[in-house]
This record gives C-alpha cells, structure tokens and sequence, in this order.
C-alpha cells in the first residue's frame, strides 16, 4: 500500500475554560489514501468537526487546546510547534475545507469573484487578470450559470445551493490534494443536496482529490464515502470499507444508529428502535466505552476495560467488547392496524390558496408583485389518519399548516373543519375550536416559554380553554399527560432549559395533547432533533394516534421520516400538490417527475440498494416563488418536459386507487378530477 | 444607488423643515423677546410696542416663521441685535473655528478608537484589553467639562506645558495654533474615542466568530490580511452608526468646550445668543447645527451603502 496522504495519530483536543474542560476528541487515528474519499460520521457532539479542525489547526484558541498527537500530511507533522507557521500555506492550497451553512461561511461584504481570487492569489501568485480567469474557469467547473455576470455578485445574491457551489469553486481552485466538507450540504434541500454531492464527487475524482466528508447522514456516506470512520463520545467507535461496515455493523452504537434511521425502503413493519438516553457531555476524560450509559448491548467486561479499537475483520476495526452483537434490523412483533374512519372527515382543505404581496418602498409603498406561496391546494384529512405533506424549503407546506390553524387568512379556498366551514369564522368563534385542533412545532428550544415550568407549560391549555374543574382534576391531568408522553411528572417544577432536545420535544407534545385535539398539525417535528432522538419522538407520535386516534398532518421535508409515519403522501412543490397517494403506491411507484427526483435525492444507508438504484436527477434550482414558471411549474427542472408543459398546466388525474397525479404524463391514463 | 441618496436627501430636507419650525416656535413663546431685552426694562410700554412693530414681533406666528424661512433659504438669516452685524457675518467668522476645532477632535477620536478597539478585540483577555477597556468606560462616563477643566489644571496650570485658555488661528502660525487647540480637541475627543473603542472592540469581537473568518482561515490567508480584509470593513458597519451620533455630540460638545477654553467659535456665540435674547442669531445657529447633524446622518446612511453591498444592491434577487 502506498504511503498515506494524511495520517491522524492519537490527537486529542480540549476545551479548557475556567470552570470545566470538555474532552471533546480523546485519541481519535484515521487516515486518508491519495484519491479516496472516507466519511466521517456521527451524531452532533461526537467531535467529528472538531477533529478535522484541530487538524488543520482552525480550533480556537484558548479556549481550545490539541494537547496530543500528530498529524502527518505528507510526512509533516501538522500539530508541531515549529510547523505552524506553514499551516497558512497548507491551508487553502494543499488542504481546503467547505462548512455546513454556505449562506454565512461567505464574506457578506465582498463579491464571490473576490473571495475566490483572494484564495488564487495567495497561493498561486498569479496576477490579477490570470487569477480572475482562473476563478471564472473554476466557477464554470461547478456549473454557475453566466459565471463571468456572477463573478461581480455578492454571496445574498445568490442561493444557498450556488453559495454552496462557490464555497467548492473557492476550496478547488488551488488543486488541493484533500477537500474536507464539514457537513457540507446539511442546510440544504435534498434535491440541491443531491446535485451538490455528485458535482463534488465527479470533481474529486477527476482530479484525483482525496475527499474527507464529515456528515451525521448515513445515507451519504453509503452513497459516495469508500471507508467510514463512526464517531462517538469524542472517539472513533468503528470503521471499515462502507460495504463491509453496512454489512456487518460491530459496534452496538453503529448497530443502534442504523436501528433508529428511517429509511426510504423501508417496510411498514420495521420498527424504528431509539438510542434511549443523552449523549455524554465529555466534562471528564473518558475510562470506559463512551457508549457505555445507552448501550443496550453491553457486557460486564464493558464496565472494567477501557474500549480499545481492534480487528474484528479485514480493514474492520470496532472498539466494541460485546463479542456476539446482534446487529439485525427490527421488526414489530404484530402489525398493529391502524383504526382508520375513511368515511368521518376530520379536516378538507379546498384550493386553498394564500398570495402574499411584494412591496417596495418605506413610505410609499408600491405593490411590485406577487408571491404565491400557496395556490390552490385540495386535501382531505381523516380520523385516525396522518396525511403527510412533504417538499422542499419554500413550497408553501407551512403556509398551508398556518392558514389552517388560522394563523394565516388564505386569499382563496375553503377550510372545514369537523364538517364546519371555518375559512372566514371571527377569531372569537373559532377559538372554541382552537382546543380541537392543535400544533407540535419544528424548533423544541424557541417554541416554549422560558419563563414557564413545564407543568404550567403542559396545563396552560386546560386553564385557557376551561377543561378542566379544580385544582385536583387540573393536576391529574397534567399527570397524566407527562405519563403519556413518558416524562416523570416529578419534573413538573422544572424550566424548559433544563431539559434534553428530545426531553423538550415532548413537551411540546403534551402542549398539544393537553385538549384531546381531534387533529394535531405536526410542523417539522423531528428536524430539530438529532437522529437517535428522532426515533423517539416518532414512536412516540405513532403510539399516541394509536391510543387516542387523533389524526395528524405532518408537515415535513425528509421523507425518509415522513414514510414510516404517514397514512397517505401529498408532495408539494412550489405552492401546488403534485402528487397525492397511499404511501406504498407514492414510495413504489411514483408518478410525479419531482417525486421521483425528490425519492432519488435521498440516499439510502444501506451501499449494496444504493449501488442498485436508478436515480433520476433535478436540473437546475428551485425557482422563486415569486416569478413561478408557467405551464406546470416543474418544466424548467423535469427531464420529460415538452412544449404542452411549457404552456398549459396539467389538471389532476386521479387513478382508481385514489392516486392523484397533476402532470401531463398520464393525463390519458386516468379518469379526471 | 442614486435613488437611495435621492431618498435619504429628501427626507432630511422634510426634518430640517419640521426642526426649523419647531425652534422657531420655542423661542417666540419664551418669555422676554427681543424688543424688550433691547431697550431694558425702564422703557415704556409705547416704545416697547414701537419696536415690536419695527422688528414685525407683532405678526402672527405662521406668518412670522414664513417670512423668516423665506429669507434663510435666501441666504438672509437677519440682523444680530447683539453683536449690531447681520448674523451671517458673525457665522462666517466663527464658525470655521469650531468646524476645526470639531474636526480634528473627530478624527483622532475615530481613528484612535477604532485602532485602540482593533488593539483591545485582537488582545482580548490580555492586559492591554483590561487597561484599553478600563479607560474607554472611563471616558465614556467622565462629562466634557470635567475631562477639560482636570486636563487645564494638569497640563496648564500645574505643568504649566499650554496655555490655560485662548485661541490662535493657524494663520498666525501653526505651532501657536497647536498650542491653543490642543487641550479643547482632547477634552473633545476623549468621549467619542472612547465611544467608538468600546464600539469597535465588541464588533470585532463578534465578526471574528462569524463563519466567514473561519472559511478565510481555511483559504489559508494570515492573520494579518483576515483582519484587514474581512473582519475589519463588516466590523466597521456598526461602528459607522456611531459616527453620526459623534458628530452631534461633538456639536454639542463644543459649546461646553468653547465656554471653557474661552475659544471664540460658534458655542459661544450660541450662548451669548441665548443669553441676550438674540433670536436670529439664536435661530442661525440653530439651523446650522441642525444641517450638520442631519448632513452627517446622511452621509452615515451613504456610508451604509458604500460598506454594505445590502443595502446598496437593495434586496436579494432570489
């Protein structure tokens, strides 16, 4: 084997504050071969960022100490003191590195053409005319449109998804022989997250670049990544080849990773099984397994022995002492029938559609166009059912969920609600159904009250709708639904910032169930939440319909979560429903062009279905919802697009099992709506 | 670009209307006009209304505040009853003094500020940011006339290094006129300085954990051109705000100073406006001040756009 490119021994960084230190990388090794790319993965504090940091030396300082190790790129201990000072001329040239948010990781103040030139000039000593040449070719290379126009514009004038393209322009235009993407696509849309992996994966293999992606995504990583380091606790807990790491999980962290993802083949009867319990907080070096508290696997040696990676195969190395793990997938015992009322409608949005004006101008405000956030949507929800509403960033699912909750009022359309109209109701009267009807927010951290105990937080809805008679129904209430939701009513007195992600998550939830609503719209509820926690929340939401038989609209953009959850799928894409269906027709037979693209944009945590799939791509960006393309508004992205598309918008075509499709594809298939 | 300044022009035109007729307003209802203050207080009642009607006191307000607008936008800010010369002539002398005087204290307030801000951010934790910070409060909570009668006592009357009080022009020499501008410009310069250093520090303070300083280290530039190239202009844009704030006090403080240092400018000559009951001279200084203030807003707000392609570029496309 040739000699590694870059090869990590033993580093070790803290964070030495004044009160405490927090250990967050404890002697993590990996290397990297000339042209290979590895993914590093883990769930949010595992220390997979600051690793690669550290190695680059980009770790502040203080607080932030690499108090052991070396890294070696090229021969040359990185870490050492006497060596530093070459970092600034490693940094950008030999190595470079892409962040998570594309939109803040770029200079505000100066063109993107500067800030790639910048990079050229620094390293390559080119002269200013050269350097711009070779910024606009590299701008080219990651396919910016009208790339000499785009040199002169600032980052805001451009997408995330095209920031993100100018961040690689910047990091390539040098040649580096190792790119790092720091969770490179996380903040964007899985259509665009798509398009920027393959982009990247084509260059670094053209150029031979070594590429380290660094993601809490194991769908990425089975999807573009050779080998795979699991991080965990501040160390790596396991790695191998990825078809040998997905094939045959050794570590129970690994194995309880893969159990609590939801993916996108997976079958109805699988059950997702949660990592209990929080991430250690790393205030102390570690003795034992890091995993130790939530392994589920764990044998006495695991108690006394320190976690030490050894072989378990070839290339395999696992950290884990469990000698005989079960690494299979789980089912569900029975197949638990949801009880659904197909004939009792609890909610029927009728085109529903929601214009927000554009204005220009501080005094004299002149009406410059028109958003349509939201144009003409029909759905029905029913008793017992969750209907799932997926799409991408500005698609106009949110804007339907407010307009029903009558936060917003919609500019067209009808909205029933338990067979009553409640479109244009006063607040006043519709306020009596406020406690029937229910939301579960995205973001568990702002959504409550800091101010509040959680047990007032749980029982404000009893008082403000009167649910309840004394004092003494009023606590057993609250008692009850902190049971329901499996919270210790014990932590009633507690403030909401003392409590874990998922911990708050859950409150929420009790919010919502507090006034036996008959529907609950569920906003992005698992988005927020890191992947083990996921898991929780969604059995949680699945175990309650169950009991309660409440219906849920759950409003989300990751379909993997959206699958395991939902009855029937409606897929929005810039403010109309394109496709409408049964979730095992929607998953298995899309119809829709953007269903397929948006099922092919979501890779699988499994590389053997990976490699099988046939993937159909997304062309170009999302446009805006501002200036909505004419016709069916996916021509300017659909690969099948013709004239008709161009200029006529398709009209629903429902097929026999209640499938509904608006694309000009199968109009002559099915009967008409 | 042109249509914001445009804008900003207009709107500034529209307030120095709504101050004009404000100040105008409060200085005929003070009690005590001109005519009285005048001919003192044994003249008869006859005499007193006499020049009333000369002076046109007698007409109503609105009518008043017409005439007199008219006349300023032409040039003509009246007749000075105190000073027996037409109020322009007055201003013409005077005010180049405090312009001066205002502007070297501006300019080293800012320029040592955002320096000694750069200094303390980029120091932070060390002793120089616990000294640099410790003084910046210091000037932010010490008044002008404090800071400018301790400085007389030290550097005049104890060291006895300038002169105590005064003014030289710099046509006659610009060692003498140092010598005399020193002091005034110090006491001037010191809260703005101040202001503006603590400003700079936690603006810094804060760009240097943006993103984008991370990404910059990434490229691999050195500390030196990450400062100057990308943390110190999006630094600057809070810093700008503080500017037009400065300008005023400095106007502000000028009348302090200049009562101080005995400086001939047009604090002073507010002052004895006031005090003589002066009401064109009051109302001309008034109004320059109030274009100062509100030109140097202005240019804050085109310095905005000059620093901030966000608001220059106006909005995002997508």
């Amino acid at each position: 084997m040739s000699e590694h490119i870059l090869e990590v021994k033993q580093i070790s960084t803290e964070f030495r504050m004044k009160h405490r230190t927090t250990y967050a990388v404890n002697g993590v090794s990996f290397y990297l071969d000339r042209g290979e790319t590895i993914g590093i993965v883990g769930e949010s504090g595992s220390g997979k960022s600051v690793t690669q940091m550290s190695a680059l030396g980009l770790i502040e300082s203080p607080p932030g100490v690499v108090a052991e190790g070396s890294v070696l790129f090229e021969g040359m201990d990185l870490v050492k003191q006497e060596n530093k000072k070459m970092l600034h001329e490693i940094r950008g040239k030999r190595i470079a590195m892409i962040f998570q948010d594309p939109m803040i990781s770029l200079n505000p103040t100066m063109t993107v053409g500067q800030q790639i030139t910048e990079t050229i000039c620094e390293h390559l000593k080119l002269s200013r005319e050269e350097a711009k040449k070779r910024a606009i070719a590299y701008m080219k290379k990651v396919k910016i449109p009208d790339a000499e126009l785009r040199y002169d514009n600032f980052p805001f004038e451009f997408s995330g998804g095209m920031c993100q393209r100018i961040m690689i322009a910047m990091a390539m235009c040098c040649d580096p022989s190792i790119l790092i993407a720091d969770e490179a696509t996380t903040a964007l849309d899985v259509t665009t997250q798509a398009q920027i992996l393959e982009m990247l994966q084509d260059i670094v293999k053209e150029t031979n670049t070594s590429l380290i992606i660094v993601t809490h995504n194991l769908g990425i990583v089975a999807r573009y990544a050779d080998r795979i380091y699991v991080m965990y606790g501040g160390t790596i807990v396991e790695t191998a080849e990825t078809d040998e790491l997905f094939a045959h999980p050794s570590h129970a962290y690994t194995i309880g990773l893969l159990n609590s993802v939801p993916r996108l083949d997976d079958s109805k009867e699988r059950m997702l099984m949660p990592i209990n319990g929080i991430p250690p907080t790393l205030h102390k070096k570690p003795e034992r397994c890091p995993f130790y508290d939530r392994c589920t696997q764990r044998v006495e040696r695991c108690e006394k022995e320190a976690a030490i990676l050894h072989e378990v195969g070839a290339h395999h190395f696992s950290s884990c002492l469990n000698p005989c793990l079960d690494a299979s997938l789980k089912t569900c015992d029975e197949l638990v029938e949801k009880e659904i009322d197909w004939s009792d409608t609890v909610l029927k949005v009728e085109h529903l559609r929601m214009d927000f004006p554009l204005y220009r101008g501080s005094l004299i405000k002149k009406r410059i166009g028109t958003v349509r956030a939201v144009g003409g949507v029909s759905f029905e929800v029913h008793r017992g059912e969750t209907l799932g509403l997926v799409g991408e960033s500005g698609c106009g699912k949110s804007t339907v969920a407010n307009c029903i909750m009558h936060l917003l009022k919609p500019t067209e359309g009808r909205i029933s609600f338990l067979g009553q109209e409640v479109t244009n109701l006063p607040e006043k009267e519709f306020r009596r159904l406020r406690k029937d009807i229910q939301l579960i927010f995205q973001d568990p951290f702002s959504s409550l009250d800091p101010k509040q105990t959680i047990g007032e937080i749980v029982g404000e809805p009893l008082r403000v709708h009167g649910l309840t008679s004394g004092e003494k129904e009023y606590r057993e209430r609250v008692t009850e639904l902190f049971e329901m939701i499996g919270l210790d009513p014990e932590l009633q007195s507690r403030a909401p910032h003392e409590l874990s992600g998922g911990q708050r998550q859950r409150i929420g939830i009790a919010r919502a169930l507090a006034s036996r609503p008959k529907l609950i719209i569920c906003d992005e509820p698992v988005s927020a939440l890191d992947v083990s926690v996921q898991a929780q929340i969604m059995n949680l939401l699945e175990s309650l319909q169950q009991r309660l038989g409440i219906s849920y609209l759950f409003v989300a953009h990751d379909l993997s979560v959206v699958r395991h959850i939902s009855d029937r799928i409606a897929v929005m894409y810039l403010g109309k429903i394109v496709e409408l269906g049964d979730w095992k027709a929607l998953y298995e037979s899309p119809l829709h062009p953007y269903t397929r693209t948006l099922l092919s944009a979501i890779p699988i945590p499994d590389p053997v279905v990976e490699r099988a799939r046939e993937r159909q791509k997304a062309l170009g960006d999302i446009p805006s919802a501002a200036s909505i393309p004419s016709g069916c508004s996916f021509h300017t992205r659909c690969p099948y697009a013709t004239e008709k598309c161009r200029a006529q918008e398709p009209a629903v075509t429902v097929f026999e099992d209640g499938h509904q499709v608006s694309c000009h594809l199968y109009a002559e298939r099915g009967g008409h709506a | 670009m042109i249509k914001y300044v445009g804008k900003k022009v207009l709107v500034s035109i529209l307030i120095l209307l709504l101050v004009s007729f404000m100040a105008y307003w409060i200085i005929s209802v003070l009690p005590g006009d001109a005519a009285l203050i005048a001919l003192g207080t044994e003249a008869t009642q006859e005499r007193v209304e006499e020049l009333r009607a000369e002076w046109k006191l007698d007409e109503p307000l609105v009518n008043r505040y017409g005439a007199w607008l008219v006349n300023i936008v032409h040039g003509d800010f009246g007749y000075s009853t105190h000073y027996k010369a037409p109020c322009l002539e007055i201003l013409k002398e005077r005010m180049p003094i405090t312009a001066l005087l205002g502007a070297i204290s501006l300019a080293i307030g800012v320029v040592l500020g955002i320096l000694l801000g750069i200094l303390a951010a980029v120091k932070r934790g060390r002793a120089v940011d616990t000294i640099v910070t410790f003084l910046a409060n210091l000037g932010v909570s010490l008044p002008v006339f404090w800071v400018g009668i301790l400085l007389i006592y030290l550097l005049a009357v104890w060291l006895k290094l300038l002169p105590v009080q005064g003014y030289a022009s710099p046509a006659e020499g610009i060692g003498e006129f140092l010598r005399y501008a020193c002091l005034p410009c110090i006491s001037m310069a010191w809260g703005s300085m101040a202001t503006v250093c603590r400003q700079t520090r936690s603006a810094v303070l804060e760009t240097l954990h943006q993103h984008y300083v991370k990404t910059a280290r990434a490229k691999g530039l050195t500390e030196r051109k990450i400062m100057f190239r990308h943390i110190l202009k999006n630094s600057l844009i809070p810093v700008i705000t503080l500017l037009g704030f400065q300008v005023r006090n400095l106007v502000g403080g000028s009348v302090v100073v200049e009562q101080i240092y005995n400086i001939p400018g047009m604090g002073r000559t507010l002052i004895q406006a006031v005090d003589s009951r002066d009401t064109n001279m009051v109302l001309a200084c008034l109004m320059l001040i109030a274009v100062i203030t509100i030109l140097s807003s202005l240019l804050v707000d085109i310095a905005y756009g000059i620093v901030d392609p966000r608001i220059r570029r106006g909005g995002s496309e997508a």
